[in-house]
């Protein structure tokens, strides 16, 4: 479940991204200096990185470690011609 | 004798100079761990921990183009460019790095792959993959390479002048300076940089590589960080410097180009037009007879790219910036911005300029001053279709190279995690910047003297106009440093990357039938990465003056976008065939080649094209970038073409797909 939670909401910020409700806003200034939209995005950001944390956390595949013993030295699949 | 007292460019070229030191450095470091085996030179033993594989990844990433392009970008098309370029690549390039990058780091430990042809050559059970994939990837990646060592060379060149008058004269036919006197000349400076490069590769390969690429990723943030915060200080402090642009230039904070903006624009146009008709009447045309330190700034040389747009300045604003030259700054042109972006970094202090923080006369005194920009919108199409472009960094040769130095796969998880953190902090400053620089006065003057529909305006130049107006050596030997390491940073695995390809996929493969001794493989490596030094070196000599490399290297993020489709299907679609492998790769690419073949035919190859299509049937106002249509038809030939010709074997499928 939390996987799904994890990734509807890494897909729900892709969405979100299009702030098409800030496209003609010029006048709003965050923290006084900073253009909405630009605020708005480095948001999107800061999300990027606290879903993406959360996705590694929870979502991390099991199956993608290799043990040193496991590692091979390359041959071409089917052997060398 | 003081570092402030040194002539001009010389602190930069000291700056330069021992971040080229450090760089040696590192790679002498990393001999003392170097193994001596081609796995350690290609992959460092597989043996790089999380923090060092986040910053090398990030300095590998980010180009040039964050520091200085993103400004210009801003500068040029407003707002809008953090969202499509910057938050989208923090979102897309983490999905890469969680879904590609440590999958394929898996797959190459347990297998042994150090290139991405030997995978896909197992996983489509195609032994000539290698001929289609190989001269594609090497295409794509060559102009990046030469664009990065023409950029070392100029960004030198800019940053050097007048360092040593003597050692490196350039007079005109009168014997008078021109603007590239005295600054270490262009065949030197890259023939330093890329030697130094070649070196620590040479001594630690990818290690040295690694390293590197950390050492660039913490000069970036320092750079990001501290030109804001004195560009910020110069303007009157943030919240001036962006009440300016509301004034002069409102359709910068936005995507959208409202009537309000259109209003604003022509008020604003009609008091610049009354202005310049003013000055023409009694202004004192710019003259070089007060011999001051401003006419060796006149653009009279040949130097390369962006010397033209200094002669695009607008009549009032150009005179006002030669002739403060001449009369406010002296002996010697003061600070000179550092980076390519300064080459048209003439003196822009006026006479009676304050230096300190404010200008806050700005207001009473701007009228006129500034030419507003022409509102231009940016659709949501186009603003939407920029997430396609960091799908790129998923085929990325190099950053394949580096994904395969990670110790473990969790390694991957602080990379995947702060990617889009560390976007953030280099961008967003450098989009500030260049949204302030298009409303930015100094002494009633712009900073920068153009805007972009004058011909030739060029948009690199205007981060390195705003550090110059700030007339402090050390900032700009900062920026210097930072844009050199954010070239010479993904120079250095791209040189590794196409060694080790050469090495691997054409000579192990085809002429020692994949069994080559690992010594064998070490000597052609770094024989190979000398070959690709040397090729890069004389060819970005030879096409130094040639446009069309400039218009190339543009699609090349496009060709890359096209290949996910690729590398995601052999990964996680067990269905995916060989000929539906070849079939994406020929629509993608092939697509990208027309699209880039009509631009260029319709604009001419050396004119900057507008990376844009329309949409087919839907005309110019559905525009995307062309990576989105690039992506969409190699994924409908590589699921049709796969649906309709005979599945991979079952030996693949279990060697690649385990758990099904």
């Amino acid at each position: 479940m939390i996987r799904i939670t994890i990734f509807g909401a890494l897909m729900l910020l892709a969405i979100l991204h299009q702030d098409f409700w800030w496209r003609d806003d010029h006048r709003t200034l965050v923290f006084g200096f900073l253009p909405v939209s630009l605020a708005y995005h480095i948001g999107v950001s800061i999300a990027a990185c606290l879903l993406w944390g959360l996705a590694c956390r929870y979502c991390w595949p099991r199956d993608l470690e290799v043990a040193d013993s496991d590692a091979e030295t390359y041959t071409p699949h089917g052997g060398r011609p | 004798m003081l570092l402030a007292d040194l002539p001009p460019g010389q602190l930069q070229l000291w700056i330069i100079v021992a971040y080229l030191a450090a760089l040696i450095l590192l790679g002498v470091a990393s001999t003392t761990v170097f193994k001596g085996t081609a796995v350690d030179y290609f992959v460092a033993s597989r043996g790089v921990g999380p923090v060092l594989l986040v910053l090398s990844v990030f300095g590998t990433t980010m180009t040039a183009f964050a520091i200085q392009g993103s400004s210009g970008e801003a500068w040029k098309s407003g707002v809008g460019v953090y969202g499509k370029m910057a938050s989208w690549s923090g979102i897309v390039h983490a999905a890469c790095f969680f879904l590609v990058g440590a999958k394929l780091w898996s797959l190459g430990k347990r297998y042994g792959y150090q290139t991405q042809i030997q995978f896909f050559r197992d996983r489509l059970e195609s032994r000539n993959i290698g001929v289609l994939l190989f001269p594609i990837l090497a295409l794509l990646q060559m102009p990046y390479i030469i664009l990065g060592i023409l950029g070392a060379g100029t960004m030198i060149g800019v940053a050097t002048r007048g360092a040593f008058p003597h050692l490196f004269p350039m007079l005109d036919a009168a014997g008078a300076p021109m603007l590239g006197h005295g600054a270490v000349p262009f065949w030197l400076a890259t023939l330093v940089c890329t030697a130094v490069v070649w070196l620590y590769v040479w001594l630690g390969g990818a290690r040295a590589t690694a390293w590197a690429n950390g050492l660039q990723t913490i000069i970036f943030l320092i750079v990001g960080v501290v030109t804001f915060y004195f560009v910020a200080d110069r303007l009157g402090g943030f919240a001036r410097a962006t009440e300016m642009v509301q004034k002069y230039n409102p359709s910068k904070l936005t995507r959208a180009v409202t009537a309000e903006h259109q209003q604003i624009y022509e008020q604003r146009l009609a008091e610049w037009t009354a202005y310049q008709n003013r000055g023409r009447e009694g202004a004192v045309p710019p003259t070089r007879a007060a011999g001051g330190a401003g006419d060796e700034l006149q653009p009279r040389n040949t130097e390369p790219s962006n010397v033209e747009s200094q002669k695009v300045e607008p009549p009032g604003a150009q005179g006002a910036v030669q002739g403060g030259g001449s009369s406010g700054s002296g002996g010697g042109p003061s600070v000179q911005g550092s980076g390519e972006a300064s080459q048209g970094g003439p003196e822009v202090r006026g006479p009676g300029e304050g230096r300190g923080p404010g200008a806050a006369d700005a207001d009473r005194s701007s009228v006129g001053i500034l030419k507003p920009h022409k509102p231009k919108e940016m659709t949501e199409l186009e603003f939407l279709s920029y997430g396609f472009i960091p799908l790129s960094v998923a085929m990325f040769p190099h950053l394949f190279q580096l994904w395969l130095t990670a110790r473990s796969a969790k390694s991957f998880r602080l990379t995947v995690t702060l990617h889009p953190l560390l976007i953030m902090l280099i961008w967003a400053p450098c989009i500030a910047i260049g949204i302030w620089a298009t409303s930015a006065i100094a002494g009633g003057k712009p900073i920068v003297p153009f805007t972009p529909d004058m011909p030739n305006a060029n948009a690199n130049q205007v981060l390195g106009l705003m550090v110059a107006s700030l007339k402090n050596p050390y900032v700009s030997g900062l920026l210097a440093a930072g844009v050199l390491a954010a070239i010479l940073g993904g120079m250095d695995a791209q040189f590794l990357s196409l060694g080790s390809m050469f090495t691997h996929d054409v000579v192990d493969h085809y002429v020692k039938h994949d069994a080559m001794t690992d010594r064998q493989r070490l000597l052609f490596g770094r024989l190979f990465v000398i070959a690709v030094v040397l090729a890069s070196w004389v060819l970005t000599l030879v096409l130094r003056e040639t446009k069309p490399i400039f218009g190339l290297a543009i699609w090349c993020f496009s060709g890359f976008s096209a290949l996910f489709p690729l590398v995601i299907g052999a990964l996680y679609w067990r269905r995916m065939t060989k000929w539906g492998a070849y079939a994406s790769v020929i629509a993608g690419i092939g697509l990208g080649v027309y699209y880039y073949v009509k631009a260029g035919l319709e604009a001419g190859f050396s004119a900057p094209m507008e990376p844009l299509v329309p949409l087919p049937g839907l005309g110019h106002a559905w525009a995307v970038v062309p990576a989105c249509p690039m992506v969409l038809a190699a994924t409908a030939a590589l699921v049709l073409v796969s649906l309709l010709t005979r599945p991979p074997t079952r030996s693949t499928v279990v060697r690649f797909f385990p758990a099904g």
